[in-house]
């Protein structure tokens, strides 16, 4: 169907903490355009 | 019928020709304000091409220009898509009258507004970028990211969203775009969403070349890094595509679970 993404610039993502904080936040968002894809179709 | 048609074309066009040179056995011929000058052997060409090359080419013309947004000459369009600069000036003048394409006047051309219409109506008939694009805009607004959207077509992706943040420094993509799939995030994130014997096949479709340092351009290296994503269901392109650049990409999921 499609695939979202976060984008910037290599020194912005310093840390683990920040790159678990990016994953999280990308994949939570793919789940909620899914859930309301389905919702409405 | 249309071999009719370009018949009374070249009657009609005949009428105004001035000169006609006999050169080494071929026609050469100039309009009457003396600017063609080609020859009859290349208007049969034209005419003898099947009608669904000419609709290629004339494809292939609006392509061109579309990568190319300093505009470009007859000559440059000509040599590009691989025809004769006379088959060229047939197609410009269609397009011209149609508003797929506009003249600058100093004998460069550029896409047309009809071309941003066609476009726009695409974009408003996809349910996926309107529901999606109040996410991409709170997601952007709270990471201060540029975030995209994209789908796959063919071995690329094409970005059919992107919301930008105030802060964030300009990428290089643009809304309608495409991008290797192979070397970006959100490409191994719809690639993780195909078959293996799809994945296969795209990767022996496709060559990897080098797009930064980071690219992957081992076939063996891309399967086993596609299937890691399939399992963990994200992505991540660590400069693969554009040097200095990270980006995290999911597939976005239909109700039973494909991509």
């Amino acid at each position: 169907m499609g695939a979202v993404s976060l984008t910037g610039l290599k020194r912005d993502f310093d840390g683990s903490e920040e790159i678990e904080k990016m994953i999280a936040a990308i994949a939570k968002m793919a789940t909620e355009i899914s859930q309301t894809l389905g919702n409405t179709n | 019928m249309l071999e009719m048609e370009n018949c009374s074309a070249l009657f009609l066009e005949t009428a105004v020709i001035r000169t006609i040179n006999r050169i080494k056995g071929v026609t050469r011929v100039q309009d009457s304000q003396g600017r063609a000058d080609w020859n009859v052997s290349d208007k049969e060409a034209f005419f003898a091409m099947p009608n669904e090359k000419i609709l290629e080419k004339g494809l292939k013309l609006l392509e061109e220009l579309a990568e190319n947004a300093e505009g470009m000459t007859v000559v440059e369009l000509a040599d590009r898509i691989g025809v004769h600069k006379t088959s060229v000036y047939r197609y410009i003048n269609s397009l011209l009258h149609m508003g797929y394409i506009q003249s600058d006047g100093d004998g460069c051309y550029h896409l047309g507004n009809k071309i941003l219409e066609l476009g726009s109506q695409k974009l408003r008939r996809m349910p996926l970028r309107e529901t999606a694009h109040p996410f991409l805009v709170k997601l952007s607004a709270d990471t201060q990211k540029t975030v995209h959207l994209c789908v796959l077509d063919g071995h690329d992706v094409v970005y059919i969203d992107k919301v930008e943040s105030q802060k964030s420094l300009p990428i290089l993509s643009r809304i309608g775009s495409r991008a290797p799939a192979y070397c970006t995030g959100v490409g191994k994130a719809l690639l993780s969403g195909l078959s293996t014997d799809r994945v296969v096949s795209l990767l022996r479709e496709v060559t990897l070349e080098k797009r930064a340092p980071n690219t992957i351009t081992d076939p063996i290296h891309l399967f086993e890094e596609i299937k890691e994503v399939t399992e963990r269901d994200y992505a991540i392109d660590n400069g693969e595509h554009e040097e200095g650049i990270k980006c995290f990409a999911a597939p976005i999921r239909e109700y039973g679970g494909d991509v």
